[in-house]
């Protein structure tokens, strides 16, 4: 399978989260007058005001918020991938924080286990022309258990 | 806020369809002149009597339209023809669709800074797969190799990159949280076939949907189906706006603005904003509608609902205050929402079945329904209609219409 995904183009502003992804750990924007989290980074904290933004580094904890799986061709280069996954994780530090990841099957994609909720962990092995991609993926219980 | 000072000053005249077609070789340009002529007829005006121009005219998706008078038609377009030289001002939204451009033009008529303002909205199929734009920049992806600046690197890297998914994914969460299935959707798809069924104007005019066809159709992005999306076009909507006071000297009884408000909470359409409360941001739209019109729900005679994607149908229908969170589904079946019903719902089609036209047909829809002048599909002594146009949580706004001042 050939895919070519889009690559980020980070700017000055959120170089920093590329480069801990990098190093991975995943860094999310805070503030550090009112302690919102704020993703993606905003020059200004949309919640007080505040200039004193900063990326710092949140537990990699989540929980499934949503997913589709597309059938349609929306991005040249990823045609191979169809159909593939994306899903929205709510990050444990704060309701509403969310954080997109994808799933790419050798043969097609089986969502029957997967449950609004399911709680999630961040991995940095997706690794695309020297971009670390953060995912997540779904915890099982059996995983859990053991 | 109280009653809005200007409701009821100002109104909308003449309405001007060009052919809606699907993709055609013929420039857009030729389709907006269409659209003109008829909105002035319709007045039982002259072109020469336009003094202020509105539109909206954003590409169909991003990258997809940049030649002005072949895929896009701003005020330029017209400013260069010999009919329009009265033309004393112009307005091109670059934000909030088409209710934008319905604002400025109120907000100009009241100023009397022109006396007749065309609006308009142009729309246009280009070739290739539909959403994937062939041109570069953000948010078009057309070629491969591409890179994402902006709110869109965190998530186009992830195959994430087109409305769509936004769009699904909060549809998802939608359905699980409140326990719904997407089949329920097949009787709003149905109910706005069985409308443009009854619109000369609407793509779909002499197709039928039932419901085993809209459950037997393919996946775009699940839980989205095609019969989720609208239907993309190319065509020409044009309406006349001016005051009340001139509208009453013209041929068709006016359809008088209420109110009129733009999504004013978030402004930026991308993922993120998809994924926040429907009814939390919707209604901040509503609520502004019904204190500038004085107006509840229960006045509302018709409804004209965005339905780019069928979900914001129910959002709106849930923010507006007609049934609580999660109950859309549920309210849109057993004939509520039909012509004869207790909220007659997209009486023309929607953009689903009647075309992409991003809101135009909605509001073309409202103005006839109020003057009486819907054919097969009037809805019996309509005096009130509301209009929301986009998404809840993306750009957009609404517009209230009343048969009297």
């Amino acid at each position: 399978m050939t895919i070519r995904r889009i690559l980020p183009a980070p700017s000055p502003f959120t170089q920093p989260f590329w480069d801990a992804a990098a190093e991975g750990t995943l860094v999310i924007q805070r503030c550090a007058d009112c302690g919102r989290y704020q993703h993606p980074p905003r020059p200004l904290c949309p919640g007080c005001g505040s200039v004193a933004v900063a990326f710092e580094p949140v537990s990699g904890e989540g929980r499934l918020w949503s997913w589709t799986v597309l059938h349609h061709k929306v991005v040249a280069g990823m045609e191979e991938a169809l159909p593939y996954a994306c899903l929205v994780v709510e990050l444990v530090e704060q309701p509403g924080l969310f954080f997109v990841t994808d799933r790419i099957g050798t043969d097609g994609i089986d969502s029957s286990q997967w449950r609004l909720g399911a709680p999630v962990r961040a991995r940095f092995d997706c690794v695309v022309d020297g971009f670390v991609l953060p995912q997540f993926d779904i915890v099982f219980k059996e995983e859990v258990a053991s | 806020m109280s009653r809005w000072a200007n409701a009821g000053k100002i109104a909308v005249a003449g309405i001007g369809f060009s052919d809606i077609v699907r993709r055609t070789d013929i420039p857009l340009g030729r389709f907006a002149m269409d659209a003109a002529r008829a909105a002035v007829a319709d007045c039982g005006l002259e072109l020469s009597a336009i003094d202020g121009l509105a539109t909206f005219p954003l590409a169909p998706f991003m990258g997809a339209a940049n030649r002005n008078g072949e895929d896009v038609i701003t005020p330029e377009f017209f400013l260069a023809m010999p009919e329009f030289g009265n033309v004393r001002w112009f307005s091109q939204a670059g934000d909030g669709m088409i209710v934008a451009a319905v604002h400025d033009a109120t907000n100009a008529l009241l100023a009397g800074v022109c006396d007749y303002a065309m609006v308009w909205r142009a729309m246009y199929v280009p070739s290739g797969t539909y959403g994937v734009a062939g041109a570069g920049g953000s948010g078009a992806y057309g070629s491969v190799g591409q890179t994402a600046d902006g709110d869109e690197q965190f998530s186009a890297p992830y195959g994430c990159a087109s409305p769509i998914q936004w769009h699904a994914l909060r549809y998802r969460n939608y359905l699980e949280k409140y326990g719904k299935s997407r089949e329920s959707m097949a009787t709003l798809a149905v109910n706005s076939r069985r409308n443009a069924n009854r619109n000369e104007h609407a793509i779909f005019a002499d197709r039928a949907l039932s419901e085993q066809e809209y459950l037997d159709s393919r996946m775009i992005s699940d839980p989205l189906c095609l019969f989720d999306c609208d239907v993309p076009v190319t065509g020409c909507v044009a309406v006349i706006m001016t005051t009340a006071q001139r509208a009453r000297d013209l041929v068709h009884p006016p359809a008088y603005l209420g109110g009129v408000a733009l999504q004013t909470s978030v402004q930026q359409p991308t993922l993120q904003y998809a994924l926040q409360d429907h009814t939390e941001l919707g209604s901040r739209v509503s609520d502004k509608l019904w204190r500038m019109s004085g107006l509840t729900k229960d006045d509302i005679d018709v409804a004209e609902l965005y339905d780019g994607f069928g979900p914001s149908t129910l959002y709106w229908l849930e923010s507006a205050g007609f049934c609580g969170p999660g109950e859309a589904l549920d309210f849109v079946q057993g004939g509520r929402v039909a012509l004869d019903g207790e909220l007659p719902l997209n009486t023309f089609g929607g953009s689903l079945s009647e075309g992409r036209l991003h809101g135009m047909g909605h509001i073309a829809e409202a103005v006839l329904q109020l003057r009486g002048g819907a054919g097969t599909r009037q809805v019996r002594d309509a005096q009130a209609a509301l209009v929301m146009d986009g998404s809840p949580m993306l750009r957009g706004g609404g517009i209230v219409f009343t048969a009297q001042p």
